[in-house]
This record gives structure tokens, C-alpha cells and sequence, in this order.
């Protein structure tokens, strides 16, 4: 094996001994009762010495012994698993130098730490930054909400942010399935010289037996003077027809259907005259009349049903009623 | 974000835009050293100051000459973690993939290194302190001999001295031939 392979070896195996080792006194709660309190001489030496310490070190010692600071707050800043080992493998190697291996009171270790962070001497940079716009804004919408007087908890900011994730994800799918609601299922209608043909496309969304029974409440909220409702009959499974009848026995029948994949169906009353398409409140549909008795028909889509209105009265009139369709609850 | 903003009086909050506007430079500046990158940067003081804000109450609690050195190594650290994660491939600890097994490697082969590995932490556990720290600081801390002198109070010159000695003790103890 070659000299490289073997430092790379003795490299890993190292790195796994303090690791072990900070571990292990990460997890040792016993105390020492022999600390040594360092004369004042050394104190100063003490304070050169954390300040060589590899960077993690010095900091956790500053921030526990300088600063009082939590091993949790300590572990949280300097981003280690082990707060509490670290400091105390960095306290083993100060006391290897200085003590011949007796742990260093906390008293010298604090008086140390002082020194250090008031000695700490900022070196101002000779290059001023020009901080970003994207910054300044950050920082600024940072320190604006530094008046808040409330002061939300880690626990209750997350739950906020669970809530509002969920309220975004309801919200969404509120919006889609309320947009399928509307638009659930396409159509074509064609005419050719054999009649006109209206071909359920495509169906966005599984309906339901309460979706035919919803079906009942969509009424005509206006009828011309004279008409009643009369009766409900021939239902299908897909379809519901309802009867209008005036007094001197004129009809008005309204056909409500379900979107599904076999109600695609032709008629022929429609060979020979225009297939006009219209708006039914901003509903696509499609406005005929019948070839046999020049009858208006209107066919229409609202809120995922297929409408038609058959009347004997005009073009208007039949729009108007079409229009006047409403779920009545 | 709003719910970061968690500082609870003005006072605190001038402390916060006093201690950004006199010293927002130089603390850039100590991210910048770590980072090299502008953008990352600032992002690293942003995110420092977050924490800062989210712990406040404690801050305030430092004595005043020591709160913007605690604020210096709070900002170096998040410099420091940061670089960790955008570093292409994450850090990987070398004596964990060492325990881990290669795709290319076979189980015997794997067996064999763990064994070996095992084998030279304990020699490393059993040296002397005057071999072992030396050892440690230079290959599991990467300092360099002039820093781990100062530090045990010896030579530069004994400092290499004691790591190849210890390195060679860790070579004959393993049965590898220089």
C-alpha cells in the first residue's frame, strides 16, 4: 500500500476518533470536582490559546463561557450535533497544554473568553459593499417587522405555516373542482343533411347519483303568463323531462341531462334550418327550430347539465325561459 | 416571513438596525471572506439576522460589549453552513464511506477495510497524548503545524516531529511496510 494510501487511511481513521470521542462526551453527565483555577498570569495565555483552537471550537467555548449561551442555542448557531461534546474535547486539548490534563475551571475559562470578546477588534473592510436592491428590500421588510409587538413561538410558526399551506391546498382544489363544476364535460354539436348531432366529448368528472338528483332543482324561474308546471315524466337514467302546460293547452317541455359518455344523440327536426349558436347565461348553446312545427329549441350546458327548452312560443320567449333556469333549493 | 418577526420593542429593534447599519459592511465582509460569492453573501447576513431577530430576547441578555462579537460568529457560522450545502457534492465524512459500501466493492473486500479501520482507530486511541493530539489536530482538524505549536507550546519543527512519529508507530502497529 502506498505511503498516500496509508495517510488517507490514518486521515479517515483520525477524523472518527474525535468524532467518537465527542460523542461519547456528549453523552458523559459525570462532573469533575477537581477543576483548576488558572493564576491571572495564565488567564491571558488561556485566551491565546482558544483563539488558535480550530474555528468550531473557539466559537462553541466563546458563545458557552463568553456569553453564557445554551449548548441548545450553541448547537443551533454553529450548526453541531454535539454542542456540549465539542466544547468539552476543545476543553480537553486547552488542559492537555496547560494543566497536564486537570479539567479548567469554568471561572478561568469564562475570564479567558472575556478577554477574547473584548479584545475581538472588528477589521473594518476597505471595500465598501454596495448591498443589492434584492437585499436592501429583504433587510428593510426584515426591520419593519421588528415593531410587530407579538412574538409567535418556533412551534406556533410552524403550525401558521402548516395552516397555510393547507388553506392553499384546499383553496386550489376549492378553485378546480368549482371551475370542473362549471365546465365539467365538453360537447360538439354538428349539422349535416341528416340532422344535427350533439356528442358528449369529454367528461371531467365522475358524477354521481346526487348529481342526478340535483338535477330535480333546476326549475325555470320565469314562464309567460298562463303556464304552469304540469308534471315530470319519461325519466331516463341520464334524463328528466319536465311540462309546462298554459290553459289553452300549449306545452313547454324542459329536458335536463347528465354529461355521460352514451347521451350522445342526433335529431333530425333541426334538417334545413340554421343552427345558431348563442349565450345562455355565458354558457355555451345553440338556438334551432324544429323543421316539422318550426318550434324553438334551445340547447344549452350550465353547471355540468345539458338543458334544452322546447316552447311554442317565439325565439325571446324561449331564450328568456332558458335563461331564467336557477337551482332552486 | 412575517412570522420571523418576532423582536418585541424598539429598543431592540434599534440595537438590530444600529448594529446592521454600523457594522452590515464588515459582517459582509466576514460572510464574503467564507462564501466568495456576492449574492450568497448577503444571503448569509439576511439568514443571520433572522436568527438574530428569532432570538432576540437572549441577545439582549449579553453584555453590550460582547453582543456584536456573538453577533460576528453568529453570521460566520451561517456563512459556514451555507458553503457546506451549495459545495457541489455534499461533505461526506471519508471514515463513514469507508463503513459504506462502494457499488464496485464486494462484501469481503468491505469487511476486510472496516476491519482494518477499526483496527487503526483503536492504535490511534492507544498512543501517547504527546503523539495523539498532535496527530488529531493535523489530520482531523487540517491545522497547520505552525497553529498546533502555538497551541501545545512546542516547536514547529516537534510538531511535524511528533506526527511523523506518530504516523510511523500507526504504520509498524498496522504491519505496512513504508
Amino acid at each position: 500500500m502506498s505511503d498516500t494510501a496509508f495517510l488517507i487511511e490514518v486521515r479517515q481513521a483520525c477524523k472518527l476518533v474525535v468524532k467518537q470521542s465527542i460523542a461519547q462526551r456528549e453523552r458523559d453527565n459525570s462532573l469533575s470536582y477537581s477543576y483548576v483555577d488558572l493564576p491571572d498570569e495564565q488567564i491571558s495565555l488561556l485566551a491565546g490559546k482558544i483563539d488558535i483552537l480550530p474555528s468550531q471550537y473557539r466559537d462553541a467555548i466563546l458563545l458557552r463561557y463568553g456569553c453564557s449561551e445554551s449548548y441548545q442555542k450553541i448547537g443551533e448557531f454553529l450548526s453541531i450535533q454535539n454542542p456540549k461534546g465539542t466544547i468539552e474535547f476543545a476543553k480537553n486539548i486547552l488542559s492537555s497544554t496547560l494543566t497536564a490534563g486537570q479539567p479548567i475551571s469554568p471561572a478561568s475559562l469564562s475570564d479567558a473568553c472575556d478577554i477574547l470578546l473584548n479584545h475581538m477588534t472588528l477589521e473594518e473592510s476597505t471595500d465598501m459593499h454596495i448591498f443589492s436592491d434584492r437585499h436592501k428590500k429583504r433587510m428593510h421588510s426584515l426591520f419593519n417587522g421588528t415593531q410587530a409587538a407579538w412574538a409567535p413561538s418556533k412551534k406556533l410558526r410552524r403550525l401558521l405555516l402548516v395552516a397555510l399551506i393547507t388553506a392553499l391546498i384546499i383553496g386550489t382544489t376549492i378553485g378546480v373542482v368549482a371551475m370542473l363544476g362549471r365546465n365539467f364535460f365538453k360537447w360538439d354539436i354538428r349539422k349535416d343533411d341528416e340532422g344535427t348531432h350533439v356528442e358528449i366529448t369529454e367528461i371531467m368528472r365522475e358524477l354521481t347519483e346526487e348529481d342526478f338528483e340535483e338535477m330535480y332543482q333546476y326549475q325555470p324561474g320565469w314562464l309567460p303568463n298562463g303556464f304552469t308546471y304540469a308534471y315530470s315524466g319519461d325519466e331516463q337514467v341520464y334524463a328528466l323531462f319536465e311540462y309546462y302546460h298554459s290553459d289553452d293547452g300549449q306545452r313547454i317541455v324542459f329536458r335536463k341531462q347528465l354529461p355521460v359518455e352514451y347521451a350522445g344523440f342526433s335529431f333530425d327536426e333541426t334538417s334545413g334550418s340554421a343552427l345558431e349558436e348563442i349565450e345562455i347565461n355565458g354558457n355555451q348553446a345553440y338556438y334551432f327550430e324544429r323543421v316539422q312545427d318550426g318550434r324553438p329549441t334551445v340547447y344549452w350546458q350550465q353547471d355540468g347539465y345539458l338543458f334544452q327548452i322546447v316552447s311554442p312560443l317565439d325565439k325571446e320567449s324561449t331564450i328568456q325561459i332558458a335563461e331564467s333556469v336557477a337551482y332552486k333549493k | 416571513m412575517l412570522f420571523l418577526l418576532v423582536v418585541r420593542s424598539e429598543d431592540d429593534s434599534s440595537f438590530i438596525i444600529d448594529l446592521y447599519t454600523e457594522h452590515g459592511n464588515y459582517l459582509y465582509a466576514t460572510a464574503f471572506k467564507i462564501l466568495k460569492e456576492s449574492n450568497q453573501a448577503e444571503d448569509a447576513l439576511h439568514n443571520a439576522f433572522v436568527k438574530i431577530m428569532e432570538n432576540i430576547d437572549r441577545i439582549m441578555e449579553i453584555p453590550c460589549h460582547k453582543r456584536l462579537p456573538y453577533v460576528v460568529i453568529v453570521v460566520k457560522n451561517q456563512a459556514l453552513t451555507q458553503y457546506q450545502k451549495l459545495k457541489k457534492h455534499p461533505v461526506v465524512d471519508l471514515a463513514e464511506m469507508q463503513y459504506g459500501l462502494a457499488d464496485n466493492q464486494n462484501i469481503e473486500d468491505a469487511a476486510i477495510q472496516t476491519e482494518e479501520l477499526e483496527s487503526l482507530i483503536a492504535h490511534v486511541d492507544s498512543l501517547s497524548d504527546e503523539l495523539r493530539l498532535p496527530l488529531l489536530l493535523r489530520y482531523a482538524e487540517d491545522m497547520p503545524h505552525k497553529k498546533i505549536a502555538e497551541l501545545l507550546d512546542i516547536s514547529e519543527a516537534l510538531s511535524r516531529k511528533r506526527v511523523q512519529r506518530a504516523v510511523e508507530a500507526l504504520r509498524s502497529k498496522m504491519g505496512r511496510k513504508d
